[in-house]
């Protein structure tokens, strides 16, 4: 596996969340040049409705034939205001955080997957009927 | 999907964006967004945690593709 394979496979994720990119999904992957393909980002924002998107960064690492995120944030917006964030940042201690609703309240998460943030996300839109 | 790289130049132009708009220094935001001091505080989360992660890279590898890092080299003994 090299970093364009994780890039397909996270697109075919998207797709079939029904998240398309704002822009294209193209434009929101690159590999760091010079990498060998094993390093590279993924930045841009997922459109959830016309009130309600998915603000994705990942720094992904290929090793050992698979694919890690060093370190991803990933936060849902809705009518400009963020509704909750996931991050990964090695920089803090655990590095798997998150924050919740208008005053940012920090929380403790673990790591959690994409796919554990589109589930959270459209339940959350659901719930503030942000369509 | 259409081969694109990013290198430590395209990083640098990320963080002028950031610079520019938010009016601080990348090195000054850094340390301010690690003390979670008051001048990052009306920066939305989520462009903090971005701004960091380009800057944190950006670090990392600066010194690898520019001339500076050749010339240390060449000065150094063999």
């Amino acid at each position: 596996m090299n970093v364009w394979d994780y890039f397909d496979q996270w697109q075919r994720q998207c797709e079939a969340n029904s998240l398309p990119s704002d822009s294209s999904y193209n434009d929101m992957c690159a590999a760091f040049a010079g990498s060998d393909e094993n390093m590279g980002r993924i930045f841009g924002r997922l459109v959830i409705s016309e009130r309600a998107y998915l603000s994705v960064s990942e720094r992904v690492v290929i090793g050992d034939g698979r694919a890690y995120r060093e370190e991803y944030s990933y936060y849902l917006i809705v009518d400009d205001e963020e509704v909750f964030g996931r991050d990964r940042d090695l920089t803090h201690v655990p590095p798997e955080h998150g924050h919740e609703g208008e005053g940012h309240e920090w929380i403790e998460t673990g790591p959690v997957s994409f796919q554990e943030v589109i589930d959270l996300a459209w339940e959350r839109v659901t719930e503030l009927d942000a369509f | 999907m259409e081969k694109r790289y990013y290198d430590t130049r395209t990083l640098e132009r990320a963080l002028d964006v950031y610079e520019a708009h938010f009016g601080l220094r990348s090195s000054e935001f850094y340390e301010a967004h690690q003390a979670d001091d008051e001048r990052v505080a009306t920066i939305p989360r989520r462009h903090r945690q971005h701004w960091a992660s380009f800057y944190r890279e950006w670090e990392e590898f600066r010194g690898e593709d520019d001339f500076a890092g050749q010339v240390r080299r060449q000065l150094e003994p063999a």
